[in-house]
């Protein structure tokens, strides 16, 4: 199963380490494989590193690939966090 | 004398972003190529093995982390936790683990070396992102990386902190965990090569108080563990290898620091005037451009005195005109500042780094120094008069000469002053149609002969620092003889008020910019004697205007009769003491004034 989301980042600092730390510790959760791109570079979601090195800013466009067997709840999961600013405030 | 007087005064500027001065001695913190080793694995069944080790080395790190992030959670530090979240994460990141593992296989390398190789990696990757705060992670993958490297090596590292001295911890920079490892007690205050106001190190001083300067770029290459250095985390300037006076001069500003008060900030921006409605103009001393902004909040009208040292002694070679007037054009140019006054050079040509070999001086405050080295060197005097008069085409500017011993040497002075006005008159180059001259009055000869150099001047400065020191016979720099060191001596109190008498009776106005006149013990005795302006440290101008302000000339002047009457030091002190101790029992309490 695959999934596919493209979302926009609406916190303050963009994908910044705090972030990117709660993105990893979600994505961690599931079995699927996840992956986030952004501007044509690749990131492995559960790599921060990966995913600080894609500099993706606010109101930068992410678009979020899951595969696997929980794909869907994945993904869901952490649309939901990006949607809640990664639960800044 | 301590070692560190015979080496050069450097100054570094970057961003305060904790408050505060610390004066201590540099721990140059866990330099990452320190102590480790890389070597080729010579036999590849040893690659199993090293890949273990390397395992280990994560494990231990993370616990540690995990361990340090508790201990954290039980303190009032809450903020920095995510840092250590972060940390943990890249020590799981699966990239970050198996391109170290790849490299310890391929290469055959020790797992030191492979550590260093991705941390090397990961400064290529992000040096390409442009976002300044992502690109500022790597300073992330580089305590990790270190923290890897530390478990690798297996010993547990015990220096300085054995030692009784008062540190500041100089790194590239520090993150909340480093702190669990330094013995915190003992930290002062801590300068960083990297980050900006929200780097984890602006965070950690913050939430312990400790001055901080950070962004200084280069810091951990230019001071070694030992040296003496001030961290100005007001200003955002770290000073190494203070010389004596300026080292005093931070003294007194970390002393003032910790008595000012929020509460007294809202007298910052009203007038100095008594009761009775006598208007003392209140100027500050600054030596640092960086310094004049919390000047303006603190109140000041004009700069008092601007200590100009540090345009000689901050460079390899002497300063250009350019460079004095680049400093003296921001100073004068400031809005909001009624007047800057200037002093000339103060200092021997022993502070010039250009100067290879300068002469050992016996006693070099009594030495060539100040004007006298000015009117010997006349091009590099000269140089700094031309950029005093062009910066006066920005603003009012005052021109003061220090250590002024005779007649002589200010009628000296005002001749290269008048004919370098000529000179960039002849060049067509804008300056002021009038400039004030002051002299500084510290030396005793100067008071002796004040009235004869009333006549040349049009104002005087009294700078206590020296004019105590001097007549009182007393070298400041030694330790066994502060206790003589008395500005309520009453020779002192007689020739500072003789001082001001003939100023007034020739009709020039006097001001004060040495530390007495931030010393609010003295501000009826100064009011007393009817100084027109008092310049200070920006921190103790808030206090001294609340003082003025609830006070009238009436009284200082019958305070100042009374303690003229006196005849020992104590007298004087203990009446004075407890007179502004029954007037302002808020300010002055017992022990402490």
């Amino acid at each position: 199963m695959t999934e596919i989301r493209t979302l926009k980042l609406k916190n303050k600092l963009g994908m910044h380490a705090r972030a990117a730390a709660n993105f990893v510790k979600v994505a961690q959760q599931f079995k699927a494989g996840i992956y986030i791109e952004h501007n044509g570079q690749t990131a492995d979601g559960r790599s921060i590193l990966d995913i600080l090195t894609l500099a993706c800013p606010n109101g930068g466009t992410l678009t979020i690939k899951a595969e696997g067997i929980d794909a869907f709840t994945a993904i869901e999961e952490l649309e939901k966090l990006i949607e809640n600013k990664f639960g800044e405030s | 004398m301590s070692p560190d007087q015979t080496k050069k005064t450097f100054v570094l500027k970057g961003v305060g972003v904790s408050p505060g001065v610390a004066i201590g001695r540099v721990y140059c913190f866990d330099p990452l190529d320190s102590q480790i080793s890389f070597y080729k694995l010579n036999d590849a069944s040893l690659i199993p093995k090293e890949i273990l080790r390397f395992k280990k080395a994560l494990k231990e790190s993370e616990y540690q982390l995990l361990e340090i992030q508790k201990n954290l959670k039980k303190t009032k530090v809450t903020e920095p936790l995510y840092v250590i979240d972060v940390h943990i994460l890249i020590l799981r990141d699966k990239k970050f683990v198996n391109r170290t593992i790849k490299y310890i296989r391929r290469l055959e390398i020790n797992a030191e070396w492979a550590v260093r190789l991705t941390l090397d990696r990961y400064k290529q990757i992000f040096e390409k992102v442009e976002d300044t705060y992502i690109r500022g992670r790597i300073s992330d993958v580089q305590y990790v990386s270190q923290r890897i490297l530390s478990n690798l090596s297996g010993e547990k590292k015990e220096t300085i902190w054995g030692t009784d001295e008062k540190i500041i911890v100089v790194a590239q920079d520090i993150s909340p965990a480093n702190t669990v490892q330094m013995k915190m007690e003992k930290v002062i205050g801590f300068a960083t090569d990297a980050g900006g106001r929200t780097s984890h190190t602006a965070i950690v001083a913050r939430d312990m108080e400790l001055p901080a300067v950070v962004g200084l770029d280069n810091i951990t290459r230019v001071v070694r563990t030992g040296d003496e250095i001030i961290v100005d985390g007001i200003s955002g300037l770290v000073v190494v290898n203070p010389y004596p006076e300026m080292l005093q001069r931070y003294e007194e500003k970390k002393l003032l620091y910790s008595a000012a008060k929020d509460e007294y900030l809202k007298y910052a921006k009203l007038p100095a005037v008594t009761l009775d409605n006598y208007h003392v103009h209140i100027g500050c001393n600054i030596e640092f451009i960086e310094e004049i902004p919390s000047a303006i909040v603190h109140g000041a009208e004009c700069i008092g005195l601007y200590r100009t040292e540090f345009i000689y002694i901050n460079r390899q070679d002497l300063p250009t005109e350019e460079d004095h007037f680049n400093n003296y054009r921001q100073v004068v140019g400031t809005k909001d500042l009624r007047w800057s006054t200037i002093r000339t050079f103060d200092l021997g040509g022993d502070k010039f780094s250009s100067n290879q070999k300068p002469l050992k001086e016996l006693n070099p405050q009594m030495g060539l120094r100040a004007i006298r080295f000015c009117l010997k060197e006349v091009e590099i005097f000269k140089t700094q008069l031309r950029a005093i008069w062009r910066a006066s085409a920005f603003g009012k500017t005052k021109i003061l000469f220090p250590m002024i011993s005779s007649v002589e040497e200010i009628r000296e002075a005002k001749k290269l002053l008048e004919e370098t006005r000529q000179e960039l008159l002849a060049q067509g180059i804008n300056i002021t149609s009038e400039m004030e001259i002051g002299a500084m009055i510290e030396v005793p000869a100067a008071v002796v002969i004040a009235d004869k150099l009333a006549r040349e001047v049009d104002f005087f400065s009294i700078g206590t620092n020296d004019l105590i020191q001097y007549s009182l016979a007393i070298d400041r720099a030694n330790e066994r003889l502060t206790y003589l060191y008395e500005p309520l001596h009453p020779a002192v109190l007689r020739l500072i008020k003789s001082v001001v008498d003939i100023a007034h009776e020739a009709n020039i106005r006097v001001a004060m910019c040495g530390e007495m006149a931030g010393d609010p013990l003295c501000t009826l005795i100064l009011l007393g004697m009817e100084l027109d302006e008092l310049s200070m440290n920006h921190l103790a101008i808030p206090r001294i205007k609340k003082i003025i302000r609830e006070s009238t000339v009436k009284e200082s002047k019958l305070l100042l009769e009374n303690a003229l009457s006196f005849n020992t030091s104590s007298e004087v002190r203990t009446y004075v003491h407890d007179y502004m101790r029954g007037h302002f029992p808020d300010e002055f309490q017992n022990g402490d004034d």
